[in-house]
């Protein structure tokens, strides 16, 4: 009885995606190709609405920068707002503001991003415009010092009056030092203040080159005109001959377990487990892992919350944080808030039973097909977003991860066995060094 | 990033698409349905015209009514269990006026109806399973005590308390630890009899779904459901306040209030633009200009129109670090005088109103952006060609109707202002 329901489960999950499944796929909306100055674009069409995302995505984040210019990246993404050769400070927003479009940007750790959405009639203006800073920022003195106290005034929002940002930006220098993703992307406070215009050109001029930026258009255009836009704004540019060197190792040591006091009403359990860099060739492993991870904290039906918060009643709430595509080595972080008179020490082993070798091994037939409906239903939501479907392209497509795989995924966590999700969760939990960072309400 | 917030939600009744066509169903203008086809998707939202101003003696009722509902089983099986299987997604929400519950799921109409059933089942439900009532009470606890270590939501917390004084508004939907602690199982299933009903609800769709579909959808949740409104309104009033709560935190958080205009007021769209001009649209506004590019004093800076259907206000926010709160709040009373004198060119008020413009068609390009756009036209009883309307009333706005309006419909004598944060000595 028991098998024919989880093989009639199994079976209504499959046939429910594959009718729509088949349906939406990048490789049916995607144009891509390379500049021969080795600008990368590629093209997403979407004709719901008559919108369109202009954006431009240079692989340089947080991580590639050095202890003592922390921030950097960060500081160059509210500079670009500030005027290039022939635009004067704000103008570029004010063009963007007339024509009714919106724009923004973002950094991360591995990239950072300009878009504007606007209506279609106004792309190549856009891309004129973005493609201007690209080559012709114009940094004043005064206006890079008073951004940098906006800045400041980021960081003090966004970290210093968060006690769990700030734990997570502890726990991530605990791992990596201050190197690679142990970099806080705002920058610490006192980096910020030392920041000088010429460490921004060189930075600069170092990044925003074709060669490391990626166009990504999004919506409804003309592919034959857009082409031609790109070609004659970004086509004009060379490379610098300066290459990006990779920086020194800073020395560190890491801390098994730590606490931190803050303000916070009730205590919150950090539990980190490290993670190599995505790998191609271990594809199958890593995807696995995020089946795992999606049965252990995909929703609030999940294992982890239906454990430990719902039968178990020792914890508040769980959550679980994994990139799929690092670049380079970074953390999956599981934690949680202890419920009542648990403590946070017994909650961190309550959490560690849900990953023990027997929580691992009752993973069932069931628990994987819901996860993988869950993971493909995720997959075609996110088309709903012409500016989401930008993102996805851009955060694969920065790290060298072709937008290819976003179609692949979905084939191949269809092909995944159970076994292999339990070996894969063995792999990174069972044999894996835990650490631990409680976070407590301060004395 | 850059910014963020961006100021959209001041247009977010801004959109069209002009493929888009609102329907109502069933011959009831409080159910709206747009047909989109191109991707395989269902939004649907049940909005109950009751929020935390019915909580009435017990402040946070409603709240961990909804929570409390929706963390239930039915037939021994948890409601959320019923949608992630299947990678639909369930969400819910207490506002002040209203609650909402949000579906989401692959346009598999059988597959919806069930999950629809599961929700009506739950709503129809007499009992309360005492383990996930305690949980709830629990998590809310947690929340009201997370609210007091945090200067922007102690903030938030103020304002409500002393702008609305007196009146259902006044608390935060949570509620007291106080409250919470006394609110019995039996109270919330008296209050769920309440609250759901057909008089109050109000239903958007929006999706690859036929009009006929829509209708199984709407007698499905509906069914069983009391057909009287059992709630009278709650009287909509601000009081003038300046109020400071000592915070240590690194910044100050800063709300500047001036009493403005309904949803519905004839000066709504000259308010609008006057407030885009204002603070409301990010950089390029004056508020952004003096406080964040010229001086450097604040990440984020804005001025958001809040309008319901009985009343509305003008919101002037910011943080800064505590050494700067004095300075930044004068700069933002001597920008509220500009406004009041308003020396705006026609020129200005003209391009401001294209950019309104212009960006219409492009704030409907998702279906969840349609689902809200449906969700606000139902529950401020807009018309169903809101967009021609809004069009129309845009077009009308001058230099002249702004003066007007700021005179008529901006009490200027009459800022609240309230600061959370550090003190720091001259």
């Amino acid at each position: 009885m028991n098998i024919i329901f989880r093989i009639s489960v199994l079976l209504i999950s499959i046939s429910f995606f594959s009718s729509v499944q088949s349906e939406i796929k990048f490789s049916d909306r995607v144009e891509s190709y390379t500049l021969s100055n080795g600008l990368k674009v590629v093209l997403i069409e979407d004709k719901r609405s008559p919108s369109v995302v202009n954006s431009i995505w240079y692989k340089v984040g947080s991580s590639h920068e050095a202890s003592g210019k922390t921030g950097i990246s960060h500081v160059l993404e509210h500079m670009m707002f500030k005027g290039t050769k022939t635009l004067k400070p704000g103008e570029f927003s004010s063009i963007v503001k007339k024509m009714g479009g919106t724009e923004n940007a973002f950094t991360s750790k591995d990239y950072t991003g300009y878009f504007q959405k606007i209506h279609t009639t106004d792309i190549e203006r856009c891309i004129e415009l973005e493609s201007d800073r690209m080559k012709n920022l114009r940094l004043d003195e005064n206006e890079l010092r008073s951004e940098i106290e906006v800045v400041k005034e980021e960081r003090r929002l966004r970290t210093d009056d968060n006690p769990v940002s700030k734990t997570f930006e502890k726990i991530m220098l605990n791992a990596y030092g201050m190197n690679e993703y142990g970099i806080p992307i705002i920058g610490t406070m006192q980096n910020l203040g030392s920041i000088s215009k010429n460490d921004l050109e060189n930075w600069y001029k170092l990044h925003y080159q074709p060669k490391n930026a990626i166009v990504i258009i999004a919506g409804n255009f003309n592919s034959d005109l857009v082409k031609g836009y790109i070609q004659k704004y970004y086509g004009r540019y060379e490379n610098n001959k300066s290459s990006i060197k990779p920086n020194n190792k800073i020395e560190f040591s890491t801390k098994a377990s730590f606490d931190v006091y803050d303000k916070v009403s009730k205590p919150i359990v950090f539990l980190s487990f490290k993670k190599p860099k995505f790998d191609k060739n271990r594809i199958r492993e890593l995807y696995a892992l995020d089946l795992f991870i999606e049965i252990m904290d995909g929703g609030y039906s999940s294992r982890l919350t239906k454990n430990l918060v719902d039968n178990q009643k020792v914890a508040l709430d769980i959550f679980l944080s994994n990139d799929t595509y690092n670049q380079y080595p970074n953390l999956i972080i599981i934690g949680g808030t202890p419920r009542g008179k648990i403590s946070p020490e017994e909650l961190k082993l309550k959490i560690l039973e849900q990953l023990s070798n027997e929580s691992i091994n009752s993973v069932t037939e069931r628990e994987l097909a819901n996860a993988k409906a869950r993971i493909k239903a995720n997959n075609i939501y996110k088309f709903d977003s012409v500016f989401y479907q930008a993102m996805q392209v851009g955060m694969l497509e920065t790290k060298d991860i072709g937008w290819e795989n976003l179609d692949n995924y979905n084939s191949i966590i269809e092909s995944i066995s159970l076994d292999e999700v339990r070996e894969s969760a063995s792999k990174y939990f069972l044999n894996n060094k835990v650490f631990t960072a409680i976070l407590r309400p301060e004395k | 990033m850059r910014y963020l917030f961006i100021l959209i939600a001041l247009f977010s009744l801004q959109t069209s698409h002009a493929n888009n066509k609102i329907n109502s169903l069933a011959d009831n203008s409080n159910y709206l349905f747009i047909e989109t086809k191109t991707l395989p998707i269902v939004d649907i939202n049940f909005t109950i015209k009751n929020g935390s101003t019915v909580d009435g003696t017990y402040p946070g009722l409603t709240n961990l009514m909804l929570n409390t509902l929706m963390s239930s089983d039915v037939n021994s099986k948890k409601i959320v269990s019923y949608f992630e299987d299947v990678g639909a997604k369930l969400s819910y929400s207490v506002g002040k006026e209203s609650l909402s519950i949000s579906i989401r799921s692959l346009s598999d109409i059988e597959q919806i109806l069930k999950l629809v059933n599961i929700i009506n089942l739950a709503i129809s439900s007499s009992e309360i399973d005492q383990n996930i009532f305690s949980l709830e009470k629990d998590k809310i606890n947690r929340n009201i005590s997370e609210v007091e270590k945090r200067p922007g939501s102690t903030l938030n917390a103020d304002i409500s308390k002393y702008l609305f004084s007196g009146t259902g508004f006044e608390h935060q939907k949570i509620g007291t630890k106080k409250s919470i602690n006394k609110i019995t199982s039996t109270q919330v299933i008296e209050h769920k009899k309440k609250i759901f009903n057909i008089k109050d609800i109000e239903i958007n769709i929006v999706g690859n779904i036929s009009q006929s579909d829509s209708k199984r959808i709407i007698h499905a949740i509906t069914k069983n459901m009391s057909t009287e409104s059992q709630f009278n309104k709650s009287e909509y009033k601000l009081e003038q306040s300046i109020h400071h709560t000592e915070f240590d935190s690194t910044q100050s958080h800063l709300a500047v209030i001036l009493p403005a205009v309904s949803r519905t007021s004839p000066h709504y769209y000259n308010i609008l633009v006057a407030n885009y001009i204002f603070g409301g649209s990010g950089f390029g506004s004056w508020l952004m200009e003096e406080i964040r590019e010229k001086r450097g004093l604040s990440y984020s800076v804005s001025s958001y129109l809040v309008s319901s259907k009985d009343g509305g206000y003008l919101k002037i926010s910011l943080q800064t670090k505590n050494e700067n709160i004095k300075l930044a709040k004068n700069i933002i009373l001597d920008q509220i005088k500009r406004l009041q004198l308003f020396d705006v060119t026609e020129d200005k008020i003209s391009s401001v109103k294209q950019s309104i413009l212009r960006s219409f068609e492009m704030r409907t390009d998702t279906n969840k952006k349609l689902l809200n756009l449906l969700s606000a036209i139902n529950s401020l009883e807009l018309d169903l060609d809101y967009f021609e309307n809004y069009k129309n009333n845009l077009n009308q706005v001058s230099k002249k109707s702004i003066e007007t309006s700021l005179k008529e419909a901006i009490d200027f004598n009459r800022i609240s202002v309230f600061t959370v944060g550090k003190t720091i000595e001259e």
